[in-house]
């Protein structure tokens, strides 16, 4: 096997450094995109050699992906890049912060996500002013607003309003 | 984790893991591994590029009478005396020794060669659209979905409160 895999790195020697040079590492959401663009013979070819229940499960996700409206589409879109360019251990932070979110119980897991929804609409200083008053306060516990107030910090501003003519 | 390198019951782990079949799990374990294992990570981004070439490669076309051929030369080799440098020489001893291999590394590498050359940097638009997606490359795909639907949690709350702010108001 070791004979095996040091044939291949030496064959592949020559080779790695101009591809690498050409394909940057592609991202996740830039392999999903090009799994969209195949056609469904092209798809099944590709995922073909998954076990079974992992590629349905994947397909299923991607399906479901898809079928996101536009609009919210682009805003996941950008969240996503935003995301995405933050350092790996930003990234870990945020997955930590949104999977204690998830893990609340339902009625305060949607009352933490609508108060970061309504939060991230305002201004870095309307957000602090808000979650110091006593209103909200009264409404969420010290974790709670630990996790809106991590949220807001790692999420992107909100978009710029359209300019009305 | 160790290396699986010095891990031998976990030998075929990496094309395992190239092949996109393990289990989900597995993958995972393995895939968190390469994050800190820059020599795994250096194997499987050499597979990958292998993989690619050996993708690439178009076999030529056999003749019609290819089958005929073959077997008449087989027939012959059989049948004929072996031949000087066969007999008691330095080539045949490395026949006995190497048997084919050196052959077989000399074709690999000569294919490796032949694509490195013939390939060009700029794929059109079409290459690119029929590109396969590397079975490892799914896991990458998971993991972006994984954050994706994550922050998608975040987006269900938002529409919840605008579905019920807009039933408030209609009321």
């Amino acid at each position: 096997m070791k004979r095996r895999i040091i044939l291949i790195a030496l064959l592949a020697m020559p080779l790695s450094m101009p591809l690498r040079a050409q394909r940057p590492g592609a991202a996740g959401v830039d392999l999903i995109e090009r799994l969209n663009r195949m056609s469904p013979a092209e798809r099944h070819k590709v995922l073909n050699r998954m076990p079974p229940e992992r590629r349905d499960i994947l397909e299923r996700r991607i399906s479901n992906l898809n079928n996101i409206r536009p609009e919210l589409r682009e805003k996941l879109k950008r969240d996503y890049e935003h995301f995405q360019q933050l350092p790996p251990e930003k990234q870990t932070e945020v997955r930590h912060t949104l999977r204690q979110i998830a893990e609340l119980p339902e009625d305060r897991r949607r009352q933490v996500r609508a108060a970061i929804n309504r939060l991230r609409q305002q201004t870095p200083e309307v957000q602090q002013k808000r979650i110091a008053s006593r209103n909200f306060q009264d409404r969420f516990n010290d974790d709670e607003r630990k996790l809106v107030q991590d949220a807001l910090a790692m999420l992107p501003p909100p978009e710029p309003a359209p300019i009305e003519p | 984790m160790n290396c699986i390198l010095n891990t031998q019951e976990q030998e075929e782990l990496l094309l395992g893991y190239i092949a996109a079949s393990l289990d989900a799990e597995t993958a995972r374990t393995y895939s968190r591994h390469l994050t800190s294992c820059e020599h795994c990570r250096d194997l499987v981004a050499m597979q990958k590029l292998v993989d690619e070439s050996l993708a690439d490669w178009q076999t030529p076309g056999l003749s019609l009478d290819f089958d005929s051929k073959l077997f008449a030369r087989i027939r012959s080799e059989e049948s004929s005396v072996k031949s000087w440098w066969q007999q008691g020489n330095p080539a045949q001893f490395l026949n006995d020794f190497w048997g084919w291999k050196p052959a077989l590394v000399v074709a690999l590498a000569t294919i490796a060669l032949a694509i490195f050359l013939t390939r060009t940097p700029d794929g059109s638009n079409m290459a690119q659209q029929t590109e396969a997606i590397q079975a490892n490359e799914i896991e990458q795909v998971e993991l972006a979905l994984d954050d994706i639907e994550a922050l998608q949690t975040l987006q269900q709350a938002e529409n919840d409160s605008a579905s019920g702010a807009a039933k408030k108001e209609s009321m």
